[in-house]
């Protein structure tokens, strides 16, 4: 919790506030490499700012593929993304996102 | 999954799959699990979209390159939170506290691990692995053995009659010493070489490294084929790769070259460094009957379904039925059957052996400061551990954390260790006439390194049993106190007293060995060797080939040693038929028969025969007790004379003078009749250690020996002479070969070579040793001035003076110094039976060397007390007591 956030974070945080939910979604949603946007998924949950769970199986048998992690966020984590709005004034809007698209 | 996934998309699973082995057990399953559930989701969706295509398969597969990050980040986060991790810093943190003493520590282990696992290693080479022969057990060679020589070389007819007889061997085979001498367009070249029978390389069940060995075809059809070893074919013929099937001149015969050794095949026969393997095709008639003297080397391979102790009892009853019909030669003359690897061993047991002692006594010794350390640190920690264990931690957290320091502390010294063994094991090969082994050599095998990875182990265990006890006490303490007192940890620091008596033990012992050692090798080294060393050469011949007859021989050896006496700088030169310190000793006996007293040929007592110029015993700073040397007029025709050495003299006439003696000698298979003009000193054959033999010297022109070694004085020292000489000696015969040529002094020392490498290495174990004893002696009285402060403060409130409170001190390190001295006396005289062999008029329990051992390590151990003492001298006894 006393990690200096990140605009990054702040990003990751915005779009699972926004709903992405898996992993690829939160990429296609921030614009950010996955190199990125996983190690912050991992230290959102370290640190209680998000849990994580696994989708129903019956679900991803309809899509014919394994059932995907979805992460969402903890009461704490929706506290933290009101201030990381406050820092960030670009999110939420929606060219500053383009912007920063690079897959 | 019943849809089809794209090669892209393969491959990126692929790559995930990967990347997950990086991740921590724990978390990989699930890890892998949610990238491929990414990965085949977004290819559903590209398909679902109809947006499926190469650069959107592409940028789907490119996310799968984040799995390394996402990977790498999981794996570092683990590690930097792992309790081995921490406690590794933490040990560090410890260790950091005291440098010096973890240095020291370190050192002690890595050399203790290091010279284990060289000798180790050695001892692996020479007696455990498999040799590269195809059945090794059944290997043997087979020596001819009598009580009353040394000499293990066979008679060519026992030879002869062994193969005949021994009906348990498939083959038995002999090498008979044969050089070649081989001109190479520029200096003629001796080539140590020997000429086999039939069979003999299949004695040994190997294969030709190029072309083939000897065949029975090779025999059958008397072929002039050699077989050379890998390292004359190196370096006499630059490994040419084409030399199979071309014909060389070797002495005046043409061979072919049939095939090449492999590389590292060394069977020690005939001295070794054999270049050159020849066929014996024919077996001379004085061979058939040549049972004095043995020079021939035999193996044999016996059959599987024998053992050798069949072939043994097989050849004592050839023996004995030898011996009954040839009673002159083959009196208590026994064939003694040696499997191969005991052959090859050689003497190396017996250095390995002291080698190995020693570094057990520094493993010993290093186990001992290692746990020491651990203990002294422990001293300091009693509050730490008592701490954490109130503050919840768990026994197993806490003895964890001790036995990660050990083993920081030992993979430390291991890393070291392995360094140094690879070291000390190419030292250990460098004296392989000690230490013969049979392949390229002893290398650092895995077992070797599996061996010094237990060594570590054990000490990281053994160092953190003490610690680990007092842990696994503190249980009680910390439920009835809350804090652990000094008291429950006191068992465990006894123990440090007992450590460095035993420290103190193993140190006296190696001082000792080394004492004992280097005494050994002074005492050799001031041994009168009969010569006078300094600025000798010495080249020996065998100048057979051009010289037939006694006049050629004559003339030869007198134009060239004319020649080399003529040179610019040579003070004298002389030759003789054999010198001491020479590659080839030429043994050759002879009755020895006084006028007056009646004994026959077979009774009389026997004698060395050595042929002398001229100049010879001049050259060689022989001393003449009595009498004169030979003169140029000594020659044949002229009245037949001798000169006997002060062992001949004694033995055949105590209390009288040899001066004008009659007596007879067989030289050549003829008796002779001569009289004794002179007596020398004694000469020492066979190493310094060799007692004096009785010896006969005859005038070379009256005993023309083809087989000479010429003696060379010269003004000043210089390699430069050598050649001088040898290009002398081919002014006259330009195809003549030198079959050792040096300086004598340096000879002498290439004869104590492997004394001196074991002398280096104990004298360097002692030194560690007694460094090790006194750090430890300083450890234990710093640390009891330490815990008994308070006690002399109220001594020297009650009154006591420093003096007695020094004396106290002092008097602790006298009793553990006493007691460490009083068990390493014992252990030194038992260490000394090991060395017997390698002492030289020193006893093993010499009463000197051990007094002033003793008395050197008591005087360093109170010294190392004497900074504690004066502390405490000094110890304020209100500040004391307020402790």
């Amino acid at each position: 919790m006393s990690r200096p956030l990140s605009s990054a974070t702040a990003l990751v945080l915005d779009a699972l506030d926004a709903g992405a939910r898996h992993g690829f979604d939160i990429l296609d949603a921030t614009g950010l490499p996955s190199g990125t946007v996983y190690p912050i998924l991992r230290r959102l949950e370290e640190d209680g700012l998000a849990t994580s769970k696994w989708e129903s199986a019956r679900v991803a048998q309809q899509e014919q593929r394994p059932p995907r992690r979805y992460y969402t966020l903890t009461a704490a984590g929706v506290a933290l993304v009101e201030e990381a709005r406050a820092r960030f004034p670009f999110l939420g809007a929606a060219p500053a996102r383009g912007r920063l698209r690079r897959v | 999954m019943s849809r089809r996934t794209s090669p892209l998309v393969t491959v990126a699973l692929a790559f995930v799959h990967l990347v997950s082995l990086v991740v921590p057990r724990r978390d990989r399953d699930a890890w892998r699990r949610e990238w491929e559930a990414e990965l085949l989701h977004g290819q559903r969706v590209l398909e679902h979209d109809g947006r499926a295509s190469f650069g959107t398969e592409i940028r789907l597969g490119r996310r799968a390159l984040g799995s390394l990050v996402d990977a790498a980040w999981l794996r570092r986060q683990f590690t930097r939170d792992s309790e081995v991790v921490h406690d590794a810093r933490h040990a560090l943190r410890l260790y950091r506290r005291a440098p010096g003493l973890l240095t020291l520590v370190v050192a002690v282990l890595a050399a203790g691990i290091g010279s284990a696992t060289a000798v180790f290693g050695a001892v692996d080479a020479a007696f455990l692995q498999p040799l590269p022969l195809r059945d090794e057990s059944h290997v043997v060679v087979i020596r001819q053995e009598s009580p009353d020589s040394d000499e293990t070389d066979v008679a060519p007819a026992n030879f002869l009659d062994w193969r005949q007889r021994l009906l348990e061997a498939d083959i038995v085979a002999a090498a008979e010493p044969y050089s070649r001498d081989y001109f190479d367009g520029q200096h003629p070249e001796t080539l140590p070489g020997a000429r086999v029978t039939d069979g003999f390389f299949d004695v040994f069940g190997i294969a030709a490294q190029r072309g083939r060995l000897l065949t029975a075809d090779d025999f059958r059809a008397r072929r002039n084929v050699a077989v050379l070893s890998d390292a004359a074919w190196r370096r006499r013929f630059g490994a040419a790769p084409d030399i199979i099937g071309q014909s060389f001149r070797f002495d005046d015969e043409t061979f072919e070259i049939a095939g090449v050794l492999p590389a590292g095949f060394e069977p020690r026969l005939l001295g070794g460094g054999i270049e050159i393997w020849t066929p014996k095709l024919t077996i001379e008639d004085y061979e058939r009957r040549s049972r004095g003297g043995g020079y021939w080397n035999v193996v044999a391979r016996l059959r599987p379904d024998r053992s050798t102790v069949d072939a043994q009892v097989r050849l004592d009853a050839v023996s004995a039925e030898l011996a009954a019909a040839f009673p002159r030669t083959n009196h208590q003359v026994r064939a003694a059957i040696v499997p191969i690897r005991d052959h090859l061993a050689g003497t190396a047991e017996r250095s390995l052996l002291i080698l190995a002692v020693g570094s057990l006594c520094i493993l010993l010794l290093a186990l001992g400061s290692v746990a020491n350390l651990q203990l002294g640190l422990l001293a300091g920690r009693v509050t730490e551990f008592a701490v954490r264990r109130a503050l919840g931690a768990a026994r197993g957290r806490l003895v964890r954390q001790v036995f990660g320091e050990t083993i920081a502390l030992a993979m430390l010294a291991v890393t070291l260790g392995i360094g140094l063994a690879w070291l000390l094991l190419g030292a250990i090969r460098a004296i392989t006439p000690d230490v013969p082994i049979i392949v390229d050599g002893a290398v650092l095998t895995w077992r070797a390194l599996l061996f010094a990875g237990l060594l570590a182990l054990a000490a990281a265990f053994s160092a953190a049993a003490l610690p680990v006890v007092t842990v696994l006490r503190s249980g009680a303490a910390s439920t009835t106190g809350g804090t652990l007192s000094l008291r429950s940890v006191a068992p465990a620091l006894q123990g440090r007293s007992a450590l460095v008596v035993v420290q103190i033990a193993l140190a006296l012992v190696l001082v000792v060995a080394a004492g004992l050692l280097g005494q050994s090798l002074t005492r050799l080294l001031s041994v009168d060797t009969g010569l006078e060393t300094r600025n000798l050469l010495a080249l020996q011949v065998f100048a057979y080939d051009r010289n037939e007859t006694a006049a050629q021989r004559t003339a030869f050896f007198q134009s060239t040693l004319a020649r080399i006496a003529a040179l610019p700088g040579v003070e004298r030169a002389g030759a003789a038929s054999t010198v001491p310190f020479l590659k080839a000793d030429l043994n050759i006996s002879s009755p020895l028969l006084v006028r007056g007293r009646v004994t026959s040929v077979d009774d009389a007592p026997r004698v060395f025969l050595t042929a002398a110029t001229p100049g010879y015993f001049e050259a060689a700073g022989i001393s003449l007790r009595r009498g004169r040397t030979f003169t140029p007029h000594d020659v044949m025709g002229a009245r037949g004379v001798a000169i006997v050495n002060d062992t001949t003299a004694r033995r055949e006439w105590p209390n009288e003078d040899p001066i004008g003696r009659i007596v007879e000698v067989v030289d050549a298979g003829r008796r002779k009749t001569v009289e004794v003009i002179g007596v020398v000193a004694d000469l020492r054959y066979g190493g310094l250690h060799g007692a004096p033999r009785a010896e006969v010297f005859l005038p070379h022109a009256q005993s023309p020996s083809a087989a000479m070694t010429y003696v060379v004085r010269t003004s000043v020292e210089s390699g430069a002479m050598l050649d001088a000489a040898r290009r002398a000696v081919w002014t006259v015969d330009p195809l003549q070969t030198f079959y050792d040529a040096g300086a004598v002094p340096e000879m002498i020392r290439t004869s104590v070579r492997p004394r001196l490498f074991v002398l280096r290495l104990v004298a360097v174990f002692a030194a560690i040793g007694i460094l090790v004893a006194v750090a430890g002696a300083y450890g234990a009285v710093a640390w009891s001035l330490q815990r008994r402060t308070a006690e002399f403060g109220v001594r020297m409130a009650l009154g006591a003076r420093a003096s007695d409170i020094r004396r106290a001190i002092v008097g602790y390190a006298g009793r553990l110094a006493g007691a460490g001295i009083a068990i390493g006396l014992a252990g030194a005289v038992a260490f000394g039976r090991t060395l017997h062999s390698f002492l030289f008029g020193v006893d093993a329990a010499d009463p000197v060397t051990l007094g002033l051992v003793a008395l050197a390590v008591f005087a360093a151990v109170i010294l190392a007390a004497a900074g504690p003492a004066r502390r405490a001298g000094r110890i304020d006894p209100a500040t004391a007591l307020r402790r």
